[in-house]
């Protein structure tokens, strides 16, 4: 990555293997696959993927590694998911502060955990196994949550930086989660950004939430809303040259559209250099 | 931070009462946690226990999408989540989803009105299998080196399927983007024998006569040609040396039969 222009990407999705298919130049400097889409197929998602990662770096994302199960993180998991970095050669490999599956059973869903002791040593465990295996350090997202433990002991914010001191893994901070998060629960965004350890973070993910009966969902379907777009004016003032993502996952627009997003991101990072 | 006292397993705790929750087991979880804002904690907790009912519904619905196009929204809604409701996800991967959905179709009133509702649905996870499986090249024709090696065990190439149906589902199944009405235009208890393969990067359909699909089944375990025509006669029947050669020169051309190691 040219550490001087920090580089913008988007997420790849199957809606746009058409488009991509035809190799015409794009805006966008980098992919981000979901690890998951690509784990288990030896057919067009992976002959696209690996198509796309000829011309593109590529990071790969997961949303099943279940960082935080009491269970352990599974093995057969892991191995396709060495696998799949061996054949894709990714910049970065990240998943999520979160649990999903428990017991042989899967949830498909990136669910909340007590911030507590346990919770912290159970993921730094968890991570320190991950990195092990894979030979890499990971990236881990702060997630969006629609309710909290009874039992927590410490703040995200606190939990988050213990477990990347500890592991040496790295943060991949969402911007809408940490948007959602504070309109949600009532706090302030910008708080929880000069908590975190800006140092820790790898890459970040701008998307637009959805609004029902008052409140927030991370459901990446509408365009980055202003806020975040704020909020991430406000990271790029702490720390400058961190790569971006925008994702879309639900009503997902034309590739232009997702073109217009990244240069949104290009221009505030420009004139983030300007000012300096 | 705070006195960080370690509570003992109260993450598996969480993490049973919460999913047992989602999956619509028991209510403990709702005294763990607190809720955003004002909201009641049920109703946040409902925001996954929907999520995961949605989610599972949605990824059926890309696996069966023929089924849901003859069943219609509201009896296919119903009926997949009456499924999603019995059938936990056992798999990271959410397109294995749903494997056990055609059996559950068969035990399912919509049968009676339905008849080849579950063999569609099981069409359609053959097909899933062989979108997700490795493409496999034509092999050439085995009967060229058959008369240097006469013993050679050959098998059936990885990535094929036989399908065989006493509903016409294929021809159903190619209606699935257009009007219901299209079923009407199909004589559907036509049976059908269909060599299903994954060629060139796309799921490839072959019709067959019965009695091809029944001779190629005979190496789905590696046989040579004497093996095979034997298993074969016993199973169906006697075969004359002419309807043997003829089998054989039609299934030979088809490329999906290959030296076993």
């Amino acid at each position: 990555m040219n550490s001087k222009n920090p580089m913008v990407g988007v997420g790849l999705r199957s809606t746009h293997y058409p488009e991509l298919e035809t190799g015409r130049e794009t805006k966008v400097d980098w992919f981000e696959a979901i690890s998951e889409n690509y784990m288990n197929t030896e057919g067009r998602p992976l002959k696209m993927l690996l198509q796309v990662r000829q011309d593109y770096p590529m990071a790969l994302h997961g949303v099943g590694l279940s960082i935080a199960s009491h269970d352990g993180v599974s093995p057969i998991y892991l191995n396709k998911l060495k696998t799949l970095i061996e054949r894709v050669d990714p910049v970065l490999v990240s998943d999520h502060f979160c649990w999903s599956s428990r017991g042989g059973h899967y949830s498909h869903d990136l669910l909340p955990f007590p911030f507590n002791l346990e919770t912290l040593n159970t993921i730094c465990q968890n991570v320190e196994e991950v990195q092990n295996f894979l030979g890499r350090q990971i990236c881990l997202e702060n997630i969006s949550y629609y309710l909290k433990s009874q039992n927590d002991e410490m703040s995200e914010s606190q939990l988050i930086n213990e477990v990347c001191r500890r592991t040496g893994c790295g943060l991949l901070l969402d911007l809408n989660n940490v948007d959602v998060n504070a309109k949600n629960h009532g706090f302030q965004a910008i708080d929880f950004i000069k908590e975190i350890d800006f140092n820790r973070v790898k890459q970040i993910h701008l998307a637009g939430p959805s609004q029902e009966d008052g409140f927030i969902f991370d459901t990446h379907s509408t365009p980055v809303p202003d806020s975040v777009w704020e909020l991430y004016r406000q990271f790029s003032d702490l720390k400058k040259d961190v790569p971006v993502i925008v994702e879309w996952d639900e009503n997902i627009p034309s590739f232009e559209v997702l073109e217009d997003e990244v240069e949104k991101a290009r221009q505030i990072v420009m004139a983030m250099e300007l000012h300096l | 931070m705070k006195d960080a006292t370690l509570k003992n397993e109260s993450l598996e705790k969480w993490q049973v009462h919460f999913l047992s929750y989602i999956l619509g087991i028991e209510q403990n979880f709702l005294n763990e946690a607190t809720s955003m804002n004002e909201l009641p904690v049920r109703s946040c907790a409902d925001i996954y226990k929907r999520g995961y009912k949605a989610r599972l519904v949605e990824s059926l619905g890309e696996t069966y999408s023929a089924t849901w196009w003859v069943l219609g929204d509201d009896d296919y809604l119903k009926l997949a989540e009456e499924f999603v409701a019995s059938t936990p996800s056992r798999s990271f991967d959410l397109s294995d989803y749903g494997k056990e959905f055609p059996d559950f179709l068969k035990s399912s009133v919509v049968v009676s009105e339905i008849p080849f509702i579950s063999e569609l649905s099981r069409f359609e996870w053959v097909f899933k299998i062989l979108f997700h499986s490795a493409d496999v090249p034509n092999k050439e024709n085995f009967l060229s080196r058959l008369s240097q090696n006469p013993e050679m065990k050959l098998r059936l190439l990885p990535s094929t399927i036989l399908w065989r149906s006493n509903f016409s589902i294929y021809e159903i199944w190619k209606q699935r983007d257009g009007d219901i009405a299209a079923l009407n235009d199909i004589d559907l208890e036509l049976p059908e024998f269909i060599l299903c393969r994954k060629l060139e990067g796309k799921v490839r359909m072959n019709y067959l006569e019965e009695s091809e699909l029944r001779l190629l089944q005979q190496f789905e375990t590696p046989r040579s040609i004497d093996e095979a025509v034997a298993s074969y006669q016993n199973l169906y029947g006697e075969l004359t040396p002419e309807s043997v050669q003829s089998l054989f020169s039609r299934i030979g051309v088809l490329g999906v039969l290959e030296g076993a190691i």
